[in-house]
């Protein structure tokens, strides 16, 4: 069976190379095509992951690993922009520049509409876990612990558990609520309205380092790939890698889970690198390996803070550290694709 | 319907080629005149397919060797290259007349007895003998006197870009400085000089690449009103020395570009399509950039520049990439393109390999160090020249061939490296050069008269 609507999209394919070039430089159908498919899966992913009530804390790391994988599935694109788009220059005609700008504003416009989709089915899933009655009840029990004083109280601790790692609720008629016993990073809001739970954006600015750190570094390596299985190979291993995490997150120990992976991953991908030259021929498990080596080189200052108890509470240094890895990367990147060619056109 | 002039030569050409065995260019020509002169797209079609089954035939041959069923197929389509030029000569449109014992079809007619002179057209007997007297051997040696002889007779056309006084300086202390420049359809203009001589530099600035520093600069025939630089631009195919890798399914690209001059649907098809069976590229229609040798990627980069329709074309060291026989190839090419009748091109293209250049070219530019050293036809070299020069290979060392040359008066030998420059007075002959060496038993493994072509000019040059 094949692809659906294959044969008609390369009809169109045609029809706009020969008569519409913009259009086709923009690649329209097909972006349009993978956007639906895309579209479908995220719908399927949101809607098969394990969620519980703590899951709102998550929905920022969510959005941010929707927001990256629609980088993932447009860097190929936005690759490909780079080096058709120049030979509009040849084309006089003003409009030209104007449907240009239209088509790639439309094609960024669909794609962010993933990460919206992602994180709406999720936060409509979670509101579902517990009811509006069921929430109040437990507000108020919450509010008179702390009414009397008892905030170590057994039903407190099992409301602590319960609403785990959720740091602030507005309940709506009962006030601010704090669950000043759980002393975590994430500083999500939750608030009780009409509808259920409803997770408001007060994202976690730091957790969007890496999502950003991890874009430069898809975007750096789609602009030194020099060949095409280089680039796929780059992009299934992010994929990879956000889906788990995505997989992950339901967890509470999500930081844990993502820098203990980041570093497994690290440490494979130093291992490939240097290992390389001594294969025989350089095969796929070599490509990946030069691939993770180059894409986490940001975390690399960082190491020693991730090894440390410490390390979760220096936000700002943790920070600036990833800046120095941003700038090793762009630096060393180049060394490392130039070492890549060589080795690749060595010999085996 | 009478067809023009240039159409009958262009038929007898064919005719010629195929009876001189030349199917190859003989289905190459068929399609430039199909497409220049048949006005039907079946006819060019049928053409385009001729020349692709005739393309396989020859792979098959190159293969497996030419056996007497391959070559009944060739024989069948020279019949097939023949009935489609009938098809153009009389159309079936024309009303049916009372069929006339048809006179002999004069076959393999030189072309250069009609070219010689016009009103002798059809008169075989007396072309052959023309062709005796002049001693012309070569078929384009014939073609340049035609053309040679056609500008005599016709005013010279708008030129599509006049350039004077052109500047152009760069920090490093390089100098373009006052080229003056014409470029009429139907002429090949060569540009040659030695490396870093400003040739890229003028052809830049030509296609609007590279902004000149002072200088006028016209497009004449490309935008008679004015300087709509959009409208000249999209007028102009410009081939640079590195070109860009290309993207994706080649044929893909020569659609887009099409496509984006303006050539869409069915005629953006027939004119890919004409192109790369024009071009023998057709084999390689489906092939990516890095799958193809450098030298089909210039004759891809050619294609491109070709679909386009332009009316400029510049083409900076074509020739670099190709081998020699690809180089001839190309070069007949670009005379063909450059003769076109529906669309003459003027091009301009530099190159090193003077002379396969001249050898093409209507006039030749050599630049030294930014600066015009000569500017004109080949022939204007020669009638003003100073001294007649000859360049050679010989085992002997200079002294010998100095000590010998004095016999004729030498005025110079040069080393070059690989080769001597011998400078005469300009009465001696090469004959005479030679004769004086060879009595004195000096070996010559090479020998060629210089005296019109550029090749002398880079005598005490470089570095």
């Amino acid at each position: 069976m094949g692809i659906p609507l294959i044969s008609a999209l390369r009809r169109l394919d045609r029809r706009w190379l020969l008569n519409h070039p913009v259009l086709w430089i923009i690649r329209l159908h097909w972006m349009i095509y993978f956007w639906l498919l895309g579209l479908a899966l995220i719908s399927l992913i949101a809607m098969i992951l394990p969620v519980s009530l703590p899951s709102v804390n998550f929905l920022n790391a969510y959005f941010w690993a929707a927001v990256a994988l629609a980088g993932m599935a447009l860097s190929p694109w936005v690759y490909l922009q780079a080096r058709l788009a120049p030979q509009l220059r040849q084309n006089s005609r003003g409009r030209t520049a104007v449907y240009l700008l239209a088509g790639y504003l439309f094609i960024f416009g669909i794609y962010v509409a993933w990460p919206y989709t992602f994180v709406r089915i999720i936060e409509a899933r979670i509101s579902s876990k517990i009811s509006e009655s069921e929430f109040r009840s437990d507000m108020q029990t919450f509010e008179k612990s702390i009414k009397n004083n008892n905030i170590n109280s057994t039903e407190n601790r099992r409301l602590a558990l319960k609403y785990r790692n959720i740091s602030q609720i507005n309940a709506a008629n009962l006030g601010d609520v704090y669950f000043g016993l759980l002393n975590t990073l994430h500083r999500v809001s939750v608030i009780k309205g009409g509808g259920g739970v409803v997770a408001q954006n007060s994202y976690d600015r730091w957790v969007v380092v890496p999502q950003i750190v991890l874009l430069l570094a898809l975007l750096l390596r789609s602009l030194q790939v020099s060949g095409m299985k280089s680039l796929i190979t780059t992009l299934l291993f992010v994929a990879a890698f956000c889906i788990t995490m995505i997989l992950y997150t339901d967890s509470s120990r999500f930081d844990d889970v993502f820098f203990e992976g980041t570093i497994f991953l690290f440490l494979i991908g130093i291992y490939a690198a240097f290992r390389a030259p001594s294969l025989k021929t350089k095969n796929a498990l070599f490509v990946v390996g030069i691939n993770i080596f180059t894409l986490l080189l940001a975390w690399m200052p960082c190491l020693p803070l991730l090894f440390s108890d410490e390390t979760f509470g220096l936000d700002r240094l943790y920070f600036k550290l990833f800046s120095l890895g941003v700038v090793i990367l762009f630096a060393v990147a180049p060394w490392a694709q130039r070492r890549y060619l060589a080795l690749q056109a060595k010999p085996s | 319907m009478a067809l023009p002039s240039p159409a009958i030569d262009l038929a007898e050409e064919i005719r010629s080629l195929i009876q001189g065995d030349d199917l190859s260019r003989a289905a190459k020509r068929l399609l430039d005149y199909t497409r220049q002169f048949s006005g039907q797209r079946d006819i060019v079609n049928s053409a385009i397919v001729l020349t692709g089954e005739l393309r396989s035939l020859q792979r098959d041959i190159r293969k497996f060797g030419e056996s007497s069923e391959r070559r009944s197929q060739l024989n069948v389509l020279a019949h097939r290259i023949l009935e489609i030029l009938d098809e153009v000569e009389n159309p079936p449109e024309d009303p049916p007349l009372p069929e006339p014992p048809a006179p002999p079809r004069p076959r393999a007619v030189p072309q250069i007895l009609k070219l010689e002179d016009p009103s002798q057209s059809g008169k075989p007997g007396s072309h052959e003998e023309a062709n005796s007297e002049q001693g012309l051997t070569s078929f384009e040696e014939a073609r340049r006197k035609f053309a040679e002889e056609r500008k005599k007779v016709d005013p010279p056309p708008t030129a599509a870009l006049e350039a004077r006084g052109l500047r152009k300086s760069y920090r490093g202390g390089f100098t373009l400085s006052s080229i003056d420049l014409a470029l009429r359809p139907g002429e090949i203009t060569g540009l040659v000089g030695v490396n870093a001589s400003g040739k890229t530099t003028l052809l830049r600035i030509l296609a609007g690449e590279l902004a000149a520093d002072g200088g006028d600069l016209a497009y004449p025939l490309l935008c008679p009103e004015g300087l709509d630089w959009g409208r000249i631009r999209s007028q102009i195919a410009y081939v640079p020395q590195h070109s860009p890798r290309w993207y994706g399914i080649l044929e893909e690209n020569l659609y887009l570009h099409a496509a984006l001059r303006q050539l869409t649907g069915r005629a953006n098809e027939d004119e890919v399509e004409f192109v790369l069976h024009r071009l023998g590229l057709e084999t390689y229609r489906k092939a990516r950039w890095h799958e193809i040798s450098s030298g089909f990627q210039m004759r891809f980069e050619l294609a491109k520049a070709l679909v386009g329709q332009p009316r400029l074309l510049i083409l900076d060291e074509p020739l670099a990439p190709l081998d020699i026989n690809t180089q001839q190839v190309f070069l007949q090419d670009l005379r063909d393109i450059a003769n076109s009748s529906s669309n003459p091109l003027p091009i301009i293209l530099s190159s090193q390999h003077i002379y396969e250049v001249e050898a093409i070219a209507d006039s030749i530019l050599f630049l030294d160090k930014g600066e015009v050293i000569f500017s004109g036809a080949l022939d204007k070299l020669y009638r003003e020249r100073q001294e007649s020069t000859y360049e050679l290979t010989s085992p002997s060392g200079k002294t010998s061939l100095l000590e010998q040359l004095k016999l004729v008066g030498v005025i110079e030998v040069e080393h070059t490296g690989l080769t001597y420059l011998v400078s005469v007075p300009p009465t001696i002959t090469g004959h005479e050069v030679l004769s004086c060496l060879l009595k004195a038993h000096i070996e010559i493994r090479y020998f060629r008269d210089i005296s019109n072509s550029s090749r002398k000019f880079f005598k005490g040059r470089g570095e």
